[in-house]
């Protein structure tokens, strides 16, 4: 896993961190290519980018384990740049960008919605990027400074899980990685968005079947203890198949089709969102309205009986499930080394156990009920 | 230390499935987790068998809808306390209720959920609310080209009448009565069989007989398979303003249970089953023409289907299409050199032994091998056949199986 990702692109570069994710299959200095050695040896890979972190991972036969080592070793320490494979994978990620963002009904909902909700930060924009352009201009010259810069040693943590020992793992780390010089630290300082102080909003009108509306509210960042409160919440508004949004939006009052909240989940300060497709008879400001008046009746009248014990025991099912897979367990080591503390694989269920009703309450009233959320609208064209 | 030269690899020697023999009609694979899979599977109720496909995919999505005596809501609540998921699966063959919770909250969640099924009135209401949502998904859907295609392929292939094939429209959704899902919980929703991963300290046997299911013996159906072979080739779906076009190209091809499905499938895996494929490397990692291209085999009971899907740029949909028939021709005319085609068994291996990798993958493959008919050593057979499969093998098969001219394509987008 490195430490790089969209949000240390340069703002007239966008989308260069996941651009550059593509290119590190194109072949490495000694090896000409990355996927063919590995399918012989019974593996597969795959990678991706976020804004904050870029991870790469292949699993393998455990016997197999010093191919993997071989080929991620030789792509940190020099890939095989070429004009060539730069031209066919900006036509790959400019098709990408299509397919996933603008051949969708809402596809480039957080093309919008992420310049509403950060107007410093880089979060600003989506790892595909800002716009094609960006893609169509990125030259080989950029791509080699990229890779000078963020692909060394100091930027990537490596995780090997499974049938391997510890000796074994780190005299094979030492073999392939050792010599690699350590390279610059990437010092993940980035302008911190100031506090909102209104609302902020966008209405487009769309070739789509049905209104919809997106809700972001700034919230705090992956390591602040209320992380875990917002988490909760969400899924008490739509987790489950008793949670508020399905009882009451959906089936109660039939203002929505489908509504539902989730974090961003991102290392700096995050967003919490509430999206919902609108039945025709539902107005925009009733939509809003409907899902504020939730926040506050948290804050007024508190939780219903069980509502926070019920997710909580979802949460501890489904983190013992995901740790029945190894490649889970990897990236969520990686993950919690990135955040500065690789024991978290181990403590999150106590981080969200601790979490109270006042907690909760808390987070509606300082960040949920402030009048200062961003706010996207989708019009169907007529 | 010489960087250019490969590790040495070691090749898999063997394949074990893990698969556990029924007692009755329970089968138990042994994981010690602390969490279990209950999974109830109705082979009665698959869709490809149901007078209405509908009908058996809405009972099955609403069969925790709520009961006389308690609300759909009042169900997901008792069973959230205790940290249970349940989840619900209508496939061709069969449907399935699947558990999902702590080892010691096992006879409480899975009690409420048998009482929930068995007592399932499907009221109105919830089935008003769950219409509006399949509405809601199906404009979406409407709008996307990569669906349009999807559909119109399977129109070609089997008939439009066909149960896999066959596609809701808004009427169809609005025609379905809570009668219609009371009638096929009667007549389909009966005589299930489980496989039950988790702890072997559980006497699953009799904690079911204590829940108050059924222990018995049970036989698969034995279903009379058929398709109409619909004569148009072909189907051209226009939609202005999108950005990409999606193709599709199909073929009915023998099941597994033929002599050439083996080689079908590895012929499959050269031509665009995976990331070293042919079509991946020529279209996407030479051309940059697409974000993915991929060729696909779905095996069922009687046949398989074949399928080749890709989202591509809008101007150079003829120029993908013919690339595809120069591969074809490439592996009908050419014998695959050794290196690709050992990389290919390789790979095809790796990525059988990985679905069988813990007990939760295995019990997937254990219900997908019931439900296209049960043979017990399918996948001991398949590991040894691929590894003898040679260059004439595949050419071969191409020429038998993959003449481009046969296919049926479908292209939705602005064309």
């Amino acid at each position: 896993m490195y430490n790089v990702g969209a949000r240390d692109e340069n703002p007239n570069q966008t989308g260069f961190a996941h651009l550059f994710e593509h290119l590190m299959f194109g072949g490495s200095v000694n090896i000409p290519s990355f996927d063919t050695p590995l399918q012989l040896a019974s593996g597969e890979n795959n990678a991706f980018t976020s804004n904050d972190i870029t991870n790469y991972y292949t699993t393998l036969p455990a016997d197999n384990i010093e191919t993997a080592l071989w080929l991620e070793s030789d792509r940190m320490l020099r890939l095989d740049f070429s004009e060539k494979s730069l031209a066919v994978q900006k036509g790959v990620v400019i098709e990408e960008f299509k397919q996933r963002y603008l051949n969708q009904p809402y596809g480039d909902a957080w093309l919008k919605l992420r310049p509403l909700a950060y107007q410093v930060h880089p979060y600003q924009w989506a790892t595909i990027g800002k716009e094609i352009s960006h893609i169509e201009n990125a030259t080989l010259e950029d791509v080699i400074a990229f890779f000078e810069r963020f692909y060394n040693p100091s930027n990537a943590v490596l995780c090997l899980a499974g049938n391997i020992t510890l000796e074994k793992a780190v005299e094979l780390t030492e073999k392939w990685f050792g010599d690699i010089p350590a390279g610059p630290i990437n010092p993940n300082v980035y302008k911190q968005e100031p506090l909102k102080t209104s609302i902020r909003q966008e209405s487009v009108e769309a070739d789509v079947p049905q209104n919809a509306i997106y809700l972001a509210f700034n919230m705090v960042n992956r390591i602040h203890k209320d992380y875990f409160a917002f988490d909760l919440l969400s899924d008490m508004l739509s987790g489950t198949e008793s949670s508020r949004f399905v009882e009451e939006l959906v089936k109660r009052d039939k203002l929505f089709t489908h509504v539902s909240a989730y974090v961003s989940g991102d290392m700096d300060e995050g967003l919490f969102i509430v999206e919902g497709k609108l039945t025709d008879e539902t107005s925009f400001e009733k939509a809003e309205q409907s899902v504020l008046d939730i926040f506050k009746s948290i804050l007024s009248e508190g939780l219903k009986p069980h509502e926070l014990e019920k997710v909580k025991n979802k949460v501890i099912t489904s983190n013992l499930f995901a740790k029945t897979s190894v490649l889970n367990k990897a990236m969520a080591l990686c993950y919690g080394f990135r955040l500065g503390d690789i024991n978290l694989i181990n403590t999150e269920i106590e981080h969200l156990k601790a979490i109270q009703e006042q907690d909760i309450q808390r987070i509606c009233q300082d960040y949920l009920l402030k009048n200062n959320y961003s706010k996207l609208q989708y019009t169907t064209k007529k | 230390m010489n960087r250019s030269i490969a590790p040495n690899i070691q090749s898999i020697k063997t394949i074990h499935t893990g698969f556990v023999e029924a007692e009755q009609n329970i089968y138990h694979i042994h994981s010690e987790d602390g969490v279990f899979k209950l999974e109830i599977n109705f082979p009665k109720a698959g869709f490809g068998f149901s007078d209405n496909k509908f009908h058996a995919l809405y009972a099955i999505d609403l069969l925790l809808s709520g009961t006389a005596q308690k609300s759909a809501h009042k169900i997901a609540d008792e069973i959230d306390i205790l940290g249970g998921f349940v989840f619900k699966n209508c496939d061709y063959y069969s449907s399935s209720i699947a558990i999902y919770g702590l080892n010691e909250n096992f006879e409480a969640i899975v009690s409420l959920v048998k009482n929930a099924m068995d007592a399932c009135n499907f009221n109105e209401g919830e089935l008003d609310v769950f219409k509006s949502k399949k509405i809601s998904e199906l404009r979406i859907n409407l709008n996307k080209t990569n669906f349009l295609a999807g559909r119109s392929i399977n129109h070609l292939l089997l008939g439009k009448q066909h149960p896999f094939s066959r596609s809701s429209d808004e009427n169809t959704i609005y025609a379905i009565q809570r009668t219609d899902l009371l009638k096929f919980k009667e007549q389909n929703l009966v005589k299930p069989y489980f496989i039950f991963t988790g702890s072997k300290q559980i006497n699953i046997q009799e904690k079911l007989a204590n829940i108050g299911f059924e222990i018995q013996n049970i036989s698969l159906t034995n279903y009379q398979e058929s398709f109409s072979n619909p004569e148009e080739n072909f189907e051209i779906i226009k939609k202005d303003n999108t950005t990409q076009n999606s193709i599709r190209l199909g073929k009915i091809l023998p099941d597994r249970k033929d002599d050439a499905y083996y080689t079908i499938s590895l012929t499959n895996l050269i031509l665009g089953g995976y990331f070293g494929s042919r079509l991946m490397k020529n279209i996407r990692e030479d051309k940059g023409l697409t974000y993915g291209i991929h060729s696909s085999i779905t095996p069922f009971r009687t046949f398989s289907l074949f399928k080749i899907s890709s989202e591509c740029n809008n101007q150079l949909t003829q120029e993908v299409k013919s690339e595809i028939e120069k591969e074809i021709i490439r592996l009908q005319t050419e014998l695959v050199d050794e290196q690709e085609l050992q990389t290919a068994k390789n790979y095809l291996i790796g990525a059988l032994l990985r679905s069988f990798d813990g007990a939760f993958n295995i019990s997937e493959r254990l219900k997908t091998n019931i439900d296209l008919g049960g043979e017990k050593d399918f996948y001991e057979r398949y590991f040894e056949a691929i590894n003898q499969i040679s260059a004439e093998d595949i050419m071969n098969c191409a020429n038998n199986f993959f003449d481009f001219k046969t296919f049926k394509y479908s292209i939705a987008g602005e064309v």
